[in-house]
């Protein structure tokens, strides 16, 4: 790692690659997703509900003339909806799959700060006792003697699974 | 080439022809450096086949020899290939790439005869004789180029009606019985030779000379009264294996055209005429002064140089003609063949979106201006809208490419189908020069063919059932296009059997489509046959039959918001008529409210508006929702209960009724918010399943209000497909009962 990264992770010294990290809270917990993914986070605004759709599918947002769908992440790894609150926060993240660029907003409750977590830093997801889905965690990463669930997009959000589940609705 | 109307046809499907001969060359490239990596890969090796045979077969339809020729002497190769006779080594590769450019001069060139130079013709020679050297079994190297024995024809000094005949033979000459001197003796006996020179410069060093081979061509100026026919019969028994060139005796005007056309861009008039002697310079001189003294006259008076040369100087009018027809051209900087300009399609989208975006842009703008109470500015936010209109159509115009080319691809399925099935047919394509967007005339092929072909199994009769029917043995097939109000309408008209009702509906009650015993209204029952598995054919043809399709037809011509309706007059024929939007991009909308939601419905299938009281809307005993209109029941949908949208019930609502596929019914609405022009911009794959709305549109304020699909909002509030079973749920069976009555 080279000098000038540090400043956000003083546990970083010579432990080799890493990456950095967005971090967010719903309810009580935090989150953490790759920020190379991230395209950008807004406040969460105006949002048109689709009707016939999974509770976890918020609605349609306009992001500058592109029409992007807004995902409850709460609702999404099965819990109640989430509240709106003055820190509401949308992230726009490229969810891309096959080639087909498709963008997402994640709807979660703030967003915190950007971090980096080494490689070396990350373990596994425990067999059990977490309440969400195991696919969806990447991993887990030690932040200050915390354990942050980092997230797997691309299985938590895959957008083939949801459209699927939107179907049964 | 009989008529003028097929050299019409042929003039304007060139540009596609080139269009698609370049892709099939560059696929030749591709599929040439691919099969370098994998010379075992045989699929790679076919479908290069195909392409060279794809090039040659159009060229062939457009009459260009050249390419036919040279072509085809790629394709024996490769088809030698494809036998395993010879294998891919990088010599053979490189000289199939060579030849690949070669192919692509020609095509690019196809227009312009004159473009191909002698240098290139040596060049094809060469890599034609490389070619046959290959295919014939003799994989010697091919020394030397031919020389052009072609160049020596322009320094001939021909005389009248002398003509210059110029002859390679190939190299089977000899072993196919034929020998070069009896037919110049025979040449010989249409007139007087003037001149004869046997050409030697293929003949190779003797190591590899062949002596049954013929390396030997001739030039003769024969001075002769006969026809082009007469001179070219003589070398009718060796024509496949021989490169023939008659060149007609020149007048001196003709000369002189050939002169200019050759010369290089020369700007002026008079120079060119002078440089290729069809005047002199003093001559030239005198006659710009007489020019000079008419300048300053009205327009109409003033003498133009062209007549001056002609009537003063003595210039042939032909030399004159041409030598304006080349200043033309120069002037105009463009060739025919570069009224075309082919633009990658995605730059073109890239422009429709931020079209769109525009469109957006200045609705909000409007609305904004409108709040401002200011009448310049609204008036200022007019015009520019008014302009974005004109910017609108013009550019979706970039996209518009006429039918016709789609259609008369089907002129050869149906004569195949027909043939095949021992049917006679007329076949006649009506209006193909109606616009359509590109990428719904790709999209709209598919489900046309498969129209066209049911059509011609299902609804045309054998000729002598037709007879017995009162009908001419050979049966009409009309298919036709035009515009209708902001859509096209795509007709398949055939003078057949029509549809058997009975039948269908027989087959409905087996199928359990329709309850046993129930009679659906005529028109209901001819829609069945695009219910899914539905056919009625007896016996499966290899052509229909098999009960998918009409409904894939239905829903492929739904998903392009198009609608589809049938004619039928059983005994008398059918007509199927699709309606197409002209554009998937924008539609006129209408936007309506329903609690905080928008909705826009398109509005070509808004009928009318009727204000009422919430209570006027009767739910009957089974709660069905209804209300009356001009005495007749009508089915209505409530948004706010289909879609569940959180709202309190307002004392006063709106029904907007709407014509669709399923029929007339009223959408009930809350707020009414007029009339506008929508961008639609597609909702993306999390929401494919989603049924009733057709995509989502930006409003003016920013806000994304969801669009409605009517016809299958119908189909959601009526339970989808089983609009005649038992099972149905209140709103739906309400819907239903009223759609079918």
């Amino acid at each position: 790692m080279q000098a000038g990264q540090n400043n956000t992770g003083a546990a970083l010294k010579d432990l080799g690659p890493g990456s950095q990290y967005l971090t967010y809270s719903l309810g009580d917990e935090v989150f953490a997703m790759d920020i190379r993914s991230v395209r950008e986070i807004i406040q969460y605004g105006a949002i048109t509900a689709v009707p016939l759709m999974p509770e976890f599918v918020r609605g349609v947002i306009n992001l500058r003339g592109a029409v992007v769908p807004v995902i409850d992440l709460q609702s999404r790894f099965g819990r109640d909806q989430a509240k709106i609150g003055k820190k509401t926060c949308v992230i726009i993240f490229d969810a891309s799959q096959g080639g087909e660029k498709i963008e997402l907003g994640l709807m979660v409750d703030s967003v915190s700060e950007v971090i980096d977590i080494a490689d070396a830093h990350i373990e596994q997801a425990p067999q059990f006792g977490t309440s969400i889905r195991r696919d969806f965690i990447r991993g887990m990463g030690k932040v200050g003697g915390e354990f942050i669930v980092i997230l797997a997009p691309e299985r938590a959000l895959d957008v083939e699974e949801m459209a699927a589940l939107a179907e049964r609705v | 080439m009989s008529n003028d109307a097929d050299l019409d046809f042929i003039a304007q499907a060139m540009p596609a022809f080139i269009s698609e001969a370049a892709e099939q060359i560059e696929a030749i490239e591709t599929l040439l450096l691919e099969l370098e990596e994998q010379p075992d890969n045989r699929e790679l090796l076919d479908s290069l086949f195909r392409c060279a045979h794809t090039v040659k077969g159009s060229a062939g339809i457009f009459g260009l020899n050249r390419v036919v020729e040279f072509t085809h002497h790629v394709e024996t190769l490769l088809d030698k290939m494809r036998d395993g006779d010879i294998a891919l080594t990088p010599d053979i590769s490189t000289l199939l790439l060579q030849c690949n450019d070669q192919i692509k001069f020609l095509v690019d060139t196809a227009a312009d005869e004159s473009a191909d130079t002698a240098e290139q013709k040596d060049l094809r020679a060469d890599l034609v004789v490389r070619l046959r050297a290959l295919t014939d079994g003799n994989a010697q190297p091919v020394q030397a180029a031919p020389a052009a024995v072609k160049q020596a024809a322009g320094g001939a000094d021909a005389g009248p009606q002398v003509w210059t005949i110029s002859a390679r033979f190939g190299p089977e000459t000899f072993r196919n019985g034929m020998d070069p001197l009896s037919i110049a003796r025979y040449l010989g006996s249409l007139g007087t030779v003037v001149r004869i020179k046997c050409g030697i410069d293929t003949v190779p060093p003797l190591v590899n000379l062949n002596p049954e081979s013929c390396y030997l061509s001739f030039l003769m100026e024969l001075e002769t009264s006969s026809s082009r026919e007469d001179i070219e019969g003589a070398f009718s028994f060796v024509m496949d294996d021989c490169e023939l060139d008659v060149v007609a005796p020149e007048t001196h005007g003709q000369k002189l055209v050939r002169a200019i056309e050759e010369m290089p861009e020369t700007p002026r008039l008079g120079d060119m005429l002078v440089s290729v002697g069809a005047v002199s310079q003093d001559k030239l001189k005198e006659v710009l002064s007489t020019q000079q003294q008419t300048r300053g006259m009205p327009v109409v008076e003033k003498a133009k140089i062209g007549d001056l040369l002609e009537t003063q100087a003595g210039v042939p009018p032909e030399a004159v003609a041409a030598a304006l027809g080349k200043q033309q051209k120069l002037r105009e900087g463009t060739p025919s063949e570069e009224r075309y300009i082919r633009v990658q399609a995605d730059r073109l989208d890239a422009v429709i979106n931020l079209l769109g975006e525009l469109v957006i842009a200045g609705a909000g703008a409007t609305l904004l201006a409108r709040e401002s109470h200011q009448v310049a500015l609204i008036e200022a936010n007019l015009h520019m809208n008014s302009l974005i209109e004109e910017i609108r159509n013009g550019t979706l115009g970039l996209r518009m490419v006429p039918v016709g080319e789609t259609f008369s691809r089907f002129r050869r399925v149906v004569r195949d189908t027909a043939s095949s099935l021992g049917k006679e047919v007329n076949f006649e394509i009506v209006g193909g020069d109606a616009e359509l967007d590109k990428s719904m005339v790709e999209k709209i092929a598919d489900p046309l063919m498969h129209l066209v072909r049911n059509s011609l199994d299902h609804g045309l009769e054998p000729p002598q059932e037709r007879i017995n029917a009162g009908k001419p043995a050979a049966g009409k097939l009309v298919l036709s296009a035009r515009h209708e109000t902001g859509a096209i309408l795509i007709r398949i008209e055939d003078d057949g059997r029509g549809i058997n009702r009975e039948r269908v509906l027989q087959r409905a009650w087996n199928r359990g489509l329709v309850e046993q015993g129930v009679v659906p209204p005529d028109d209901d029952i001819n829609m069945l046959i695009f219910e899914p598995g539905f056919s009625t054919a007896e016996q499966v043809t290899n052509l229909s039959g098999r009960g998918v399709g009409m409904d894939v037809v239905r829903r492929n011509i739904e998903a392009l918001r198009g609608t589809i309706r049938l004619n039928s007059n059983p005994g008398k024929g059918l007509q199927v008529d699709i309606r197409l939007p002209l554009t998937l991009a924008i539609i006129d909308g209408f936007l309506v409210g329903v609690g905080k939601s928008k909705f826009v419905l398109p509005l070509e299938s808004v009928v009318e508006v009727i204000e009422s009281g919430g209570d006027n809307v009767k739910v009957d005993s089974h709660g069905r929702h209804c209300v009356e209109l001009r005495g007749a029941v009508l089915p209505v949908v409530r948004l706010r209960t289909l879609y569940t949208v959180e709202s309190s019930l307002p004392d006063r609502v709106s029904i907007v009724v709407v014509s669709s596929l399923r029929g007339k019914f009223g959408i009930e609405v809350e707020v009414l918010l007029g009339q506008n022009q929508t961008v639609i911009k597609p909702l993306g794959r999390l929401f494919r399943t989603l049924r009733g709305i057709s995509g989502s549109s930006i409003l003016g304020s920013g806000e994304v209000a969801l669009i409605l699909d009517v016809t299958s909002l119908a189909d959601l509030a009526t339970g989808a497909l089983h609009g005649f079973s038992a099972a149905q749920t209140p709103v739906t069976a309400a819907v239903s009962t009223a759609l079918s009555s």
